[in-house]
């Protein structure tokens, strides 16, 4: 838990105006993000990154320094990213070249 | 029951629905798991753990052990957390208690031990709609 601006958690049935739109954003943009950052802890709010750790109180302490100093309170998604199905990374069969 | 609707993606395929988790200071953590009609038991991140609450089972640590072609394993710690699904409308479950994996994945699957075995499920891809239906 953290007492800083950056509010991770919400009240019971609470939904900050930017939530859905930033889960939107984040899967639309999760490519782009993933060659950018790598896997770890991303917190965004309002399209942007705000936050990135290897831990979620990484992210917590790189967006307290992020964050505009006149925002009282921010209300960030987290998103774990990582490459989605190690299944899926396809590469060529060197027994047949 | 409520219906929940799910988030259904078709590049890369995916079906997802929101979770709530509870903290232990009653506030909750909102994060979006895939439902995995493949995984026995909830799987979250270890790194959630300092901010959910949850109670470590008897067993605790366990070797989960992955079917399929990959026959990886993985250490896990089994614990019970309190959650509800939601979705954009509004709309929520009430409150499951359920068995989950704590690991070190960046993996958020939604699996059947305790929510989706007590649920109704339903995707169409070629139509964008699903939803699960759950008390």
């Amino acid at each position: 838990m953290t007492t800083s601006r950056i509010r991770t958690s919400h009240q019971d049935g609470e939904v900050a105006p930017n939530t859905w739109h930033d889960f939107d954003w984040v899967h639309k943009n999760e490519a782009e993000l993933l060659e950018h950052y790598g896997e770890c802890v991303l917190l965004i709010y309002n399209q942007q990154v705000i936050g990135k750790g290897d831990t979620i109180e990484e992210a917590i302490t790189a967006a307290e320094h992020n964050v505009p100093s006149d925002l009282i309170e921010v209300t960030p998604i987290t998103y774990f990213l990582q490459h989605r199905h190690t299944f899926f990374r396809v590469y060529p069969d060197k027994t047949k070249e | 029951m409520t219906r929940i609707q799910l988030r259904i993606y078709t590049d890369p395929p995916q079906v997802e629905v929101f979770l709530n988790l509870k903290q232990p200071n009653g506030e909750e953590y909102r994060v979006a798991a895939v439902v995995d009609t493949g995984a026995q038991i909830t799987l979250l991140p270890a790194r959630l753990m300092n901010f959910v609450e949850y109670r470590i089972v008897e067993q605790g640590s366990v070797t989960v052990e992955q079917a399929g072609i990959a026959r990886q394993s993985f250490s896990a710690t089994e614990a019970m957390v309190r959650l509800f699904l939601e979705d954009t409308t509004g709309a929520r479950t009430s409150e499951i208690e359920t068995h989950v994996w704590f690991a070190n994945t960046g993996a958020i699957l939604l699996g059947f031990q305790d929510v989706l075995d007590q649920a109704a499920l339903f995707v169409d891809m070629r139509a964008n709609i699903g939803w699960i239906e759950r008390d």
